[in-house]
């Protein structure tokens, strides 16, 4: 008797638990989920750089200006035009009309002026001061042009405005301490076509559609970003239609393929991935060497195999997404080991007693870092670690945990020899930061002066046929000298749930400030 | 009583001072700083007015002292990461994994402390054989692999279980749904202090049955039910609490893989994630918090032997 | 903690009967099927690990991206990884690796935990206290705090995994020993040996250590099944030996990525962790229950 009851028990509880629909049925109509990796602080100042609250920045809070899918042309935002003037040192903008924050209140020029004149205040530790350097004023003219005056002409701005600068309500901001924003960021207020709803930590983020947005109502009713940290889950939700956006990597894209709910699109983006070379240590501090390195590697094979040609191999420094900035001219290094092995002994390197080539007493040793965790980038790691092994080095791999590997491989000076590497960047054709002398983001110290001559100008000439002539022979110059490695541009892979209609063909930083155009069915 | 838990609270006390000061020591040496100062995209001026404002500049005795000084007066600092009062974060975390472990823990000895028992009681059995089978299994398999089997078997292939989260967002809360995804991480995390359990229940009840007074028990005409509830389970209980109490801290650690797997919002995910964004306050928080409960829970077995076990002294 | 520390010390015969030597050992363990395989399986596994570079058919680390994924054939039994490395023989290696961390890790912990558990049972008071409760201290530390810690500030190497699981499974040891030591030493044969002078490292020597040696036994083996365990989680976690080193944790930790186009690169290295784990604890326990009768007929 106790048997029997204790089987109806179980079937009963099977049968509850199936009671409930399998969430492929269950996908709700109006809503939008999308997975971020982590939890998010909405500071539109300080706000942690990470691509979690980037993401939700972005339908939240607007920008003066957006990249436009397709050319990655700025497009107006909360500004409708804007004129450069005195050769691109000050720019006038013209704002919308109408814009109102979530709150109600009108949006100004002078929530402009507040902004901008907060994100170059010393006092406050504002994320993206370098990306405003050298602006001196903000005058508002009327409460719909703000006029910016910058100490050297400034012609990216329009550019690097769209990237990742906010603006913030004054009326709700004046006279707070903007680096502690804590009960601003459980409660932000945007002017984007998104209000934020709710926040549960370590669950998820739901902002809900804005009916009075000024680029139209918003399609949807509200957009989940769920937090989930592994990709393993991630996967697997899309492949259950708990979830319907997110960025997979190329592996994925095999996994998921059988998934008849779900389809992929490939969109290229200006950043190039590439084995850095420390310039400023041995051996790399010969370009002889570096050339080597470059002709020894099969690029083509790691795009092919490895990234399973999801990505362009790339040329040099800089993406077709450059457009007229591109130089088309240049062709990549062939794979040529002979070649390498030519150029190694040209630079004075000779067979040592164990294989590994030898010069002066020294042996060519040296650490390859990469940073853990992500399967593709260490198969590639493991692949170039291999292929300098056939040129005669004796390369160690170390697979760093992220914050040693950014600790490392971002300290100027850096503490690399090799390292894999990339940046993510606005299309804006100016590579101070990467590729001058001294740049911030130069770690692997890169120096050549006419390259920092020629990039001074470009940065400072409004007329586009000279900067596009003075940026193609920047990309000569940088090509010749091959101060690293490019293997390909990068893409991103989205993974879309077929009931999601019009997503744009941006990479997904800058396709969420085009959230009111998608909808799903 | 009294006198003895007092003492015991103390000590615990300067226990937990002591790994305070060892893990502070340890973090705040480890290279890599928090995650918000490794920003490459952050001008270096502004990384380093944080590092500043933070105290990190501080030589590391300070910094204890300012953060034992606030702790004492009961404030955890705020976190780097998520910008909010420490104790909030880990408050909010706390529920959900006592959720899953709790969950974990009740059906670990619902389970094994039956089958334990009737595994002693019928030796060489079909079901004792079964049973010794399974549990050599359960302590043996690495718990992420199980994890990851599961999610491919009833999330992916068979569509029946959520494989992730606590909850599906954005439709109503029920019990229903929370089960669904409760019972997948709460098996996982189950499986080693089930197989464990099962067999010191197994091998106690089998050392207690073979005692005199067992068999004076029997003779004296008692039902063999009585017999095993009064006086077999009670002192079989003994190096079962025992191995409870040695359980519980490997508990914790098998929390944070599942949390991982299965994303669930808890405590060990905290852990991890403050971990690897150098999230010092949540660190120092989460080791408090973690260290307190472990302490805790010896010193509740501890009593729980003298309940169970008059010949057992506290000392 | 005290009522704990009764319990736990396994208890042993406070004599060994008569007729007990090595051939009662190894009858009973004969009659135990399962210890049987498991040892089989063990003697095996290991000789597999020691002859790695002889058995292995490639060399664990050869790339080769033209045969991604590949399906058994004679040239990959069970064909190869998502890099085109031969799994068997990354299987080989594996085993090499985690087998020495496992064996390696368990001495750390053995000796460090026989050392303070015997110096806590010998000289009893405020020493013995003080070490006991270092032992109590050091169970209170969340361990994977400690690991992920300590692996980030020193790197994580093979030396340094060594030593994180070691030091992080001689508590056990520790109580072990010392409840062996405190119940031997209030023993005739001890007491006898005092009279005539005997000085307390002979004593230490010649009476203490034969009779604890066999719970030793007991713990060294199952602490292998923990310190290989713990190893595939610290992998998987990524903090255990890096790559290209095939561990057979870090082999998962790869396989993971693929477990939807290739899962069977997940079941391989995971059964086979499963197995030594479950080869060595079935080890221990038969050991257990063949050197102390009072354990026996379990």
């Amino acid at each position: 008797m106790r048997r029997l009851l204790v089987f109806l028990l179980a079937g009963a509880m099977v049968a509850a638990l199936n009671a409930t629909p399998t969430a492929l049925a269950q996908a709700p109509s109006g809503v939008l989920r999308i997975a971020i990796i982590g939890d998010v602080t909405l500071n539109p100042f300080t706000m942690p750089q990470q691509l979690p609250t980037t993401m939700v920045a972005k339908v939240v809070f607007s920008t003066l200006t957006r990249y436009r899918s397709g050319d990655l042309q700025p497009v107006g935002d909360l500004a409708t035009s804007w004129v450069p003037a005195d050769d691109g040192r000050v720019w006038v903008f013209k704002l919308k009309r109408g814009v109102r924050w979530h709150d109600g209140k009108p949006f100004t020029a002078a929530d402009v002026k507040f902004t901008y004149e907060n994100i170059v205040n010393p006092r406050v530790r504002a994320l993206f001061r370098s990306a405003l350097r050298g602006l001196r004023q903000v005058d508002v003219i009327d409460d719909y042009t703000v006029r910016l005056e910058f100490a050297d002409p400034y012609p990216s701005l329009p550019i690097v405005l769209a990237w990742n600068i906010p603006i913030a309500p004054k009326h709700l901001l004046e006279g707070k301490d903007l680096n502690d924003l804590s009960d601003f960021a459980q409660n932000p207020v945007g002017t984007g076509p998104f209000r934020f709803k709710e926040a549960v930590k370590g669950a998820h983020i739901t902002v809900e559609a804005n009916p009075d947005y000024y680029g139209g109502a918003p399609k949807l009713k509200t957009i989940v970003f769920k937090i989930l940290p592994e990709i393993n889950t991630v996967v697997a939700q899309l492949r259950t239609g708990e979830l319907d956006l997110a960025v997979v990597e190329s592996l994925h894209k095999q996994a998921l393929g059988v998934a008849q709910h779900l389809t992929f699109k490939t969109i290229e983006l200006p950043s190039a991935f590439y084995i850095a070379l420390n310039n400023a240590r041995w051996p790399f501090s010969e370009r002889l060497v570096r050339q080597a390195m470059m002709h020894g590697l099969n690029r083509e094979l790691m795009v092919q195999r490895i990234l399973k040609n999801d990505a362009p191999l790339a040329t040099g420094a800089y993406a077709k997404s450059f457009g007229p900035f591109f130089n088309p001219t240049l062709k990549p290094y062939p794979f040529d080991v002979n070649r390498a092995k030519q150029l190694l002994s040209e630079a004075g390197f000779r067979a040592g007693p164990d294989g590994v080539l030898v010069k002066d007493g020294k042996r060519l040793a040296f650490e390859l870092m990469v940073d853990r965790g992500n399967p593709v980038r260490e198969q590639i790691a493991l692949f170039v670690q291999q292929s300098w092994k056939q040129l005669g080095a004796d390369v160690k791999l170390t697979a760093e945990e992220w914050s040693v590997y950014i600790r490392r491989g971002n300290a100027l000076p850096a503490d690399y020899e090799a390292r894999t590497a990339w940046r993510i960047t606005p299309p804006d054709p100016d590579k101070t930061a990467e590729y001058t002398t001294g740049g911030v983001n130069n770690h692997y110290a890169y120096s050549n002066p006419e390259v920092d001559r020629m990039m001074a100008a470009a940065r400072q000439t409004i007329d586009k046929q000279k900067r596009i002539a003075l940026y193609h022979k920047i990309q000569e110059l940088i090509y010749q000298d091959v101060p690293v490695l490019w293997v390909n541009y990068q893409t991103e892979i989205l993974a879309t749930n077929k009931r999601v209609r019009g997503y744009p063909d941006l990479g997904i930083r800058d396709a969420l400030q085009w959230m009111h155009l998608v909808s799903t069915e | 009583m009294s006198r003895y838990i007092t003492g015991r609270l103390a000590q615990g006390v300067i226990l937990l001072f002591l790994v305070s000061m060892a893990i502070f020591t340890i973090i705040h040496k480890t290279p890599g700083g928090p995650a918000l100062l490794n920003n490459p995209d952050v001008d270096p001026a502004v990384a380093r007015e944080f590092r500043q404002a933070l105290g990190l500049d501080d030589p590391i005795p300070v910094q204890y002292a300012r953060w034992l000084k606030n702790v004492l007066r009961g404030n955890l600092g705020k976190s780097y990461q998520h910008s909010l009062p420490t104790t909030r974060l880990i408050a909010g975390r706390i529920p959900n994994t006592l959720l899953l472990s709790g969950t974990a823990l009740l059906l670990a000895v619902a389970l094994a402390i039956p089958l334990g028992v009737i595994s002693s009681v019928y030796r060489y059995s079909a079901i004792d054989y079964a049973a010794t089978v399974t549990a050599f299994f359960g302590v043996s398999v690495p718990i992420f692999w199980l994890g990851i089997l599961l999610i491919i078997v009833f999330s992916v292939e068979l569509g029946w279980l959520p494989s992730a989260g606590m909850v599906t967002l954005g439709a109503p809360f029920s019990i229903g749904d929370l089960l669904r995804h409760l019972i997948m991480p709460a098996a996982v995390l189950s499986t080693f202090p089930l197989a464990q359990l099962t067999r010191y229940t197994r091998s106690s009840m089998v050392e207690v049955l073979k005692q005199d007074y067992i068999r004076t028990a029997r003779s004296k005409g008692l039902s063999e039910v009585l017999v095993l509830s009064r006086h077999a389970l009670r002192n079989a209980f003994i190096p079962v609490i025992t191995v409870l109490g040695v359980l519980i801290p490997r508990l914790l650690s098998g929390t944070v893989i599942t949390e991982a797997i299965f994303a669930w919002p808890g405590l060990g995910r905290l852990a991890v994630d403050s971990a690897i964004t150098r999230d010092y306050p949540v660190i120092m928080g989460v080791t408090l918090l973690v260290s307190g409960m472990v302490i805790i829970s010896n010193l509740l077995t501890d009593l729980a032997y003298a309940v169970l076990d008059p010949r057992i002294a506290l000392r | 903690m005290t009522a704990q520390r009764a319990v736990l010390a396994p208890t042993l015969p406070l004599v060994r009967p008569a007729g007990r030597g090595g051939g009662y050992l190894w009858r009973r363990f004969r009659r135990n099927r399962l210890a049987l395989v498991a040892l089989a399986y063990l003697l095996l596994i290991h000789v597999v690990a020691v002859a790695a570079p002889y058995l292995a058919p490639h060399p664990p680390e050869a790339i080769d991206l033209l045969n991604q994924f590949a399906p058994r054939s004679r040239d990959h039994p069970l064909g190869t990884d998502e890099s085109g490395r031969d799994i068997v023989s990354r299987l080989i290696f594996g085993a090499r690796t985690s087998l020495a961390v496992g064996l390696s890790a368990m001495v750390v912990a053995m000796t460090v935990g026989s050392a303070l558990g015997a110096i806590s049972g010998f000289y009893g008071g405020a020493v013995g206290a003080v070490v006991m409760r270092l032992t109590d201290g050091a169970l209170t530390i969340p361990t994977f705090f400690l690991a992920l810690l300590v692996l980030a500030v020193f790197g994580s190497n093979i030396t340094n995994v060594v030593l994180v699981i070691g030091l992080t499974g001689w508590m056990v040891v520790a109580r072990v020993v010392r409840a062996e030591v405190l119940r031997t030493l209030p023993q005739e044969f001890v007491l006898a040996s005092r009279a005539i002078g005997a000085g307390d490292r002979r004593i230490l020597c010649r009476h203490v250590i034969p009779q604890a040696l066999p719970s030793m036994i007991v713990a060294a083996t199952l602490g292998v099944a923990y310190a290989v365990l713990t190893e595939s989680a610290l992998s998987y976690l990524g903090l255990g030996v890096q790559p290209p080193t095939p561990t057979w944790g870090n082999m998962l930790t790869g396989a993971q990525h693929y477990v939807w186009t290739k899962p069977v690169l997940a079941v391989y290295p995971g059964v086979v962790i499963m197995l030594t784990v479950l080869s060595y604890n079935a080890l221990g326990d038969v050991l257990r229950d063949t050197l102390d009768p009072r354990h026996a007929g379990s």
